[in-house]
């Protein structure tokens, strides 16, 4: 492996990551024939030909490459290129600039390069990524964040490798500027790339990225606050969630494994792992026509609802992560108690329905060729714990005790009411008219306990001519959640109760590493609330009694089947996905105090009340050790643990001492040890001496060096070689004699001579090594 | 520097107190630093998390810098081997070796910063030298020797302090140095040219007129030369006892016969006291550098006494009979040697040896006019009369008008080195020194010396 193309080749794969990161969540796209064209994806792929082109040519060859005038009309002319990007679409100015930056990094790529030009491209790179950062902060974007990261600490080591080679005069490939000073051919670092080198810069990697990390937690934070959008389009599209949904809608995504939100889980402060499988409520939908159910935005809209009369231990904190999305729903446990979110306001609470909407001021537009991302939003909610009682919701209004309100709970297509009526009367006739929530749970119990109906996401129809509520009731009985609730909702008005269909996301995956809940597109899942009255109290809140009318088994086991991961891998890849979108991606002051100040301080805490003991206890021990009434009470078994003690004690501070002594007292002749060292004979002959006793022949002080290396040659014999096989019998002699002319003849050796004499001793030593196996 | 105790404790004291290593950013570090500052601005000032898990991540390497170089700079051990004496102008080859003694951490992209400091210097020129060593990759458990290769400064006494073992790695963003003590030193000889056929004939022609006038020397003038076996006729007090008791016959010493003139080389290193001229420093420098290369010509071959003495304020002499250590104790007086507006010729004939003035041929290398008759009034031993026997013997040559160039050529300017007893040459009286024969200095004069190992301690007089 040679050094020159590797550290090239590391660099324009740099260049390709940076370039990859800018793009890789871009929605920039372009009208071609009717159709959208995402452009931007093109510019990782070009990036990376352009790196192969590059190398083959203007990296192996001297003299090729562009000319600074050429590449200063390239750079100026990459301003238009931005400029019709802009045009293209105005909302990807930062794209635009970004791909400025990738313009600016091919031009240079192609010029003979210098150590500062690979300064540029590196700093161009990393605008690159910051560019990339601020457009997206999804899952993939961080995944090749890291790659790059990695990468670029690996290009910064070989970099510096080749400019300290480069100021030395080595010569490091055909675009070093600078001739060849120094012998070494033309590999700079012969034999670098050993097992050694990869081990110690894979230590420094790691080292490099713990101490990145350990600084990138301490660095102070702000409160979390909403990310703004950065007009990427939306990374993963979530239907059944909208204003407007038809029937069988919510089918597309319950195939789908891709994360919809994170959420923690916090009980009186402590995490909190629920037994039964939660409903996240997210969208409420109470109009049906024409197969469609809607909502109805006419409501009143409130930030939080008031303040909560429960206790707060029985509050569930629910600390979520939502995911970038086009959708303007957000999802949380029934009822709600508080919401809290930065900055405030931007989460409202419908006061009729209960459904969380994100910024309800602002329509969402939509760009070229795809839905606006609103991108990800931490937000906390409070909400009651709830028991077998039905959930009231707080600040609800109980708009049902006006006429319309009732009218829009309980309206029907004429065509229905007749064969729905005729359906549900079977189930409740027997109930009591004013049991509203017997006959409700009773016909939750036709659909989900009767075993007429199965749960499947497999869509169909076997009438087309009736309506889809009414097809599944009788004909198909097979369906997923939606029209379980969508038909059970409408029995329910078929008996005058008046219903509401809810969309949200039953269960999620629980990660016991990080202790929490993944909530994927396959848990979304649709139920019934009906209306059964209102509070006896002032306040009269509508009581809502959720009802599921789903096979709970059937549905689980089509959910498990949906997933493709085994659930080890999956609780792994979920707990690194945590990591990063609580405590990297969403990292705020909250999870810093958590994280790192509040251990810190209970540690301090515990700490200084450990020392405070720890000192009581050597205060009393000496107070015990120094107290002698009488000079008669030192005599005494005590006074023997004391004496002994002090006697330790003194010869621990001796020993110490002479220690201490002995490494000053070194310190100081290492001048004059290095002086002596000057000489290249008496170093070699100190070397011979070591050489010879690693061999185990040493000089008893009787002997004179010389008498010594004449015994060592004959020793010897010819057991050592050199590399063409001669015998070294006569180094020893060598040495001793350069030894005595330098050491009694006060004559040093020339440089060549010294040479000569280390070269022979490499040779005696790698002669008298022993042969390995 | 300090020998007893309190000293030693004091120096001790200090190495501890004097911080061995130093940790500074270079260059790229500062511009690194610089768009760190800003990254960290914009994730701070934004609160965007991936801005500022970039800047954290930058700053691993910066903070990793610190904790890299000091593992890698642990075991690492630098030793220096350089020659003890150069000549001005020669190349300077001085040695470095860098022991890794790390168990399986190579060393990569060292650099070794020594520091050549003139201690004493002879001339105003001298100057600082900073050899500078790359070792690219030490393998662990291994060693590697890199030659620095440069061309030795203006004659003086140069003194090695400490060498500075400096690492940029692992990321060429924080450089950490490491001092090692390492005291040295170096004595820059002055540099020497070839002597021409003139003077080589007018040399001659000096000696061989006066040889006809020597007679009886006596033993002591007489070289020892080595040990041979007995022949009849010799001498019983020539026989020596002790290699005849081991060898189991008679010996006897060996003399040779100095059948040369004895020569003193009087240097009168004159310059104003102000105002000196560049001419007239580098009249200094040539005179200079011709007693060096007489000096050197004249230790070529055993059997003369050579003498060396120079004006000053109190004017010194050095003599002996010619040898490599003479030779190389006058050419480090000369590598030392300032000029002085103080002094006269006839202070420093008085501070001959009584041998030498009588018999020696007396070369007078000055740098202003000299009247002979005027130092003999102002010598203390020396009349008009016998003054005047001296003058045939007496070879002036002033440098100041040019006298030398008749006698001396620096064809290779301040590259020419050496040969003769420093490389253990046959002399070759007509071929003019070349560069080719500049190898091998140290070793050559090492040689030489094991051929005279008898040769004498040279006597050291100093008169006031």
């Amino acid at each position: 492996m040679s050094f020159a193309p590797l550290y090239r080749i590391s660099m324009y794969l740099l260049m390709f990551l940076a370039a990859l990161i800018l793009n890789i969540d871009s929605d920039a796209a372009i009208r071609v024939g009717g159709s959208f064209v995402r452009y931007a994806r093109l510019y990782p792929i070009v990036m990376a030909l352009a790196g192969v082109v590059a190398y083959l040519t203007v990296d192996r060859r001297r003299g090729f490459g562009l000319g600074p005038g050429t590449a200063n009309l390239l750079g100026v002319a990459s301003l238009i290129l931005v400029y019709l990007e802009y045009r293209l679409d105005p909302n990807q100015l930062v794209i635009a600039c970004g791909h400025w930056l990738y313009y600016l990094t091919l031009v240079k790529m192609f010029r003979p390069k210098a150590p500062e030009d690979d300064w540029y491209l590196i700093v161009l790179g990393l605008m690159q990524v910051l560019v990339g950062c601020f457009l997206s902060q999804g899952d993939r974007v961080g995944l090749l964040l890291v790659a790059w990261a990695i990468l670029a600490i690996w290009v910064l080591s070989l970099f510096y490798l080749q400019r300290e080679a480069m100021r030395a005069g080595v010569e490091t490939g055909p675009s070093s500027p600078t001739p060849a000073a120094v012998s070494g051919g033309d590999e700079p670092y012969p034999g670098l790339f050993g097992l050694s080198f990869f081990v110690a810069t894979a230590r420094a990697v790691a080292m490099t990225l713990l101490l990145g990390l350990f600084i990138f937690l301490i660095m102070p934070r702000s409160a979390s606050r909403a990310q703004p959008p950065r007009g990427s389009l939306a990374p993963r599209n979530l239907t059944g969630f909208s204003e407007q949904v038809t029937l069988g809608q919510m089918g597309e995504i319950l195939e789908n494994d891709a994360v919809v939100f994170t959420a923690e889980l916090r009980l009186d402060g402590r995490r909190y792992e629920p037994q039964e499988e939660l409903l996240w409520r997210g969208v409420t939908l109470s109009r049906y026509e024409q197969s469609r159910w809607s909502r109805d935005r006419d409501d009143v809209q409130v930030g939080s609802p008031p303040a909560s009369r429960v206790r707060p231990e029985d509050l569930i904190e629910q600390h979520i992560h939502m995911e970038e999305t086009s959708e303007r729903v957000l999802f949380a446990l029934r009822p709600i108690a508080e919401i809290r979110v930065l900055p405030e306001g931007l989460i409202s609470l419908n006061a009729s329905d209960g459904t969380l909407i994100r910024e309800p001021d602002r329509r969402a537009r939509r760009l070229t060729g795809g839905p606006r991302n609103l991108g990800p939003l931490d937000y906390v909610v409070f909400s009651e714990r709830t028991g077998d009682d039905i959930p009231v919701q707080p600040g609800e209004n109980d708009l049902l005790a006006y006429s319309y309100g009732v009218r829009k709970y309980t309206s029907l297509p004429p065509d229905l009411v007749g064969p729905l009526r005729e359906i549900s009367d079977r189930w409740v006739a027997h109930l009591p008219p004013d049991d509203l929530v017997a006959r409700a749970r009773a016909l939750e119990s036709y659909l989900r306990d009767s075993g007429e109906f199965h749960y499947t996401i497999q869509m169909g129809r076997d009438d087309p001519t009736i309506d889809p509520n009414l097809d599944f009731l009788l004909n198909r009985r097979r369906g997923h959640c939606e029209y379980f609730a969508s038909s059970l909702a409408l029995l329910l008005r078929s008996q005058g109760i008046p219903s509401r269909v809810v969309n949200g996301f039953k269960g999620g995956d629980w990660n016991d590493l990080a202790q929490m809940f993944t909530i994927r597109q396959r848990h979304a899942h649709s139920w019934v609330e009906a209306y059964v009255g209102h509070t006896a109290d002032r306040d009269r809140l509508p009581i809502w009694v959720t009802l599921d009318p789903t096979p709970p088994a059937e549905r689980r086991l089509q959910v498990a089947q949906v997933s493709r991961m085994p659930q080890s891998i999956r609780q792994v890849a979920d707990f690194i996905r945590y990591i990063w979108v609580f405590y990297i991606a969403g990292f705020n002051s909250d999870r810093q105090e958590q994280l790192l100040y509040q251990p810190i301080r209970a540690l301090v805490k515990e700490a200084r009340e450990g020392f405070r003991i720890m000192r009581a206890a050597l205060v009393n021990a000496f107070r015990w050790m120094t107290d002698f009434p009488s000079p008669t009470a030192f005599f005494s078994v005590k006074g023997f643990i004391v004496s002994s003690l002090v006697m330790l004690l003194t010869v621990a501070a001796s020993v110490l001492s002479r220690r201490l002594w002995r490494l000053m007292t070194r310190r100081l002749r290492q001048g004059d040890d290095l002086a002596d060292d000057s000489s290249g004979a008496l170093a070699a002959y100190v070397r011979l001496v070591k050489v010879l006793d690693a061999y185990g022949l040493q000089r008893p002080a009787t002997e004179t060096p010389r008498e010594f290396a004449r015994r060592a040659s004959v020793l010897l014999g010819t057991q050592a070689r050199d590399g063409d096989g001669r015998p070294l019998t006569d180094v020893p002699s060598r040495v001793v004699e350069a030894f005595y002319r330098v050491r009694y003849g006060a004559l040093p050796l020339a440089s060549e001579a010294i040479a000569e004499l280390d070269a022979q001793l490499d040779a005696l030593e790698a002669g008298l090594r022993p042969a390995a196996g | 520097m300090a020998r007893s105790p309190f000293g030693k404790i004091a120096r001790a004291a200090g190495a501890a107190l004097r911080p061995s290593q130093t940790l500074r950013w270079t260059v790229e570090g500062a511009g690194y630093i610089a768009v760190w500052f800003i990254l960290l601005g914009t994730g701070l000032y934004q609160q965007i998390n991936l801005v500022l898990l970039i800047a954290g991540l930058a700053a691993g390497p910066i903070v990793g810098s610190i904790f890299v170089s000091y593992a890698v700079l642990r075991g690492l051990k630098v030793v220096r081997r350089a020659p003890p004496y150069v000549f001005a102008g020669a190349p300077l080859v001085i040695d470095y070796v860098l022991e890794n003694r790390h168990r399986w951490r190579d060393a990569l992209a060292m650099t070794t910063v020594d520091l050549l400091s003139p201690d004493e210097p002879g001339t105003p020129s001298a100057r600082e030298l900073y050899p500078r060593v790359f070792f690219p990759r030490v393998a662990a458990r291994d060693r590697l020797r890199r030659p620095w290769r440069g061309q030795a400064p203006a004659r003086g006494r140069y003194r090695y302090s400490s060498i500075e073992l400096v690492t940029r790695s692992p990321f060429g963003l924080r450089e950490r140095r490491v001092t090692i003590e390492a005291p040295g030193s170096l004595v820059v000889y002055p540099s020497v040219g070839t002597l021409t056929r003139r003077w080589r004939r007018v040399f001659r022609e000096a000696t061989e007129t006066r040889r006809g006038r020597r007679h009886d020397r006596s033993a002591q003038q007489q070289e020892y030369h080595g040990l041979r076996d007995y022949r009849p006729g010799d001498s019983p007090r020539w026989i020596h006892w002790r290699t005849s008791a081991r060898v189991g016959q008679p010996m006897v010493k060996e003399f040779e016969q100095q059948s040369d003139q004895d020569l003193a080389v009087l240097l009168d290193p004159w310059l104003p006291r102000t105002k000196a001229t560049a001419e007239q420093r580098e009249a200094v420098e040539r005179a200079i550098r011709f007693c060096a290369t007489v000096c050197l010509e004249t230790c070529r071959s055993s059997g003369r006494r050579l003498l060396l003495g120079w004006t000053g304020p109190a004017p010194e002499v050095r003599h002996g009979p010619a040898s490599i250590r003479l030779l190389h104790e006058l050419l480090e007086e000369l590598a030392l040697l300032r000029p002085s507006p103080e002094g006269h010729l006839g202070g420093l004939l008085d501070a001959l040896p009584a041998s030498m003035l009588r018999d020696a041929m007396l070369l007078v290398v000055s740098t202003r006019p000299i009247n002979l008759a005027e130092e003999y009034e102002r010598s203390a031993r020396l009349n008009e009369s016998t003054g005047l026997r001296l003058t045939g013997r007496v070879l002036q040559l002033d440098a100041s008008r040019g006298d030398l160039d008749d006698y001396i050529r620096f064809d290779g300017g301040a590259a020419v080195t050496p040969t003769g007893p420093l490389t253990d040459r046959a002399p070759d009286d007509d071929r003019p020194l070349s560069d080719s024969d500049s190898d091998s200095d140290s070793e050559a004069n090492a040689n030489a010396d094991t051929d005279s190992p008898d040769a004498s301690v040279p006597s050291r007089e100093m008169t006031r």
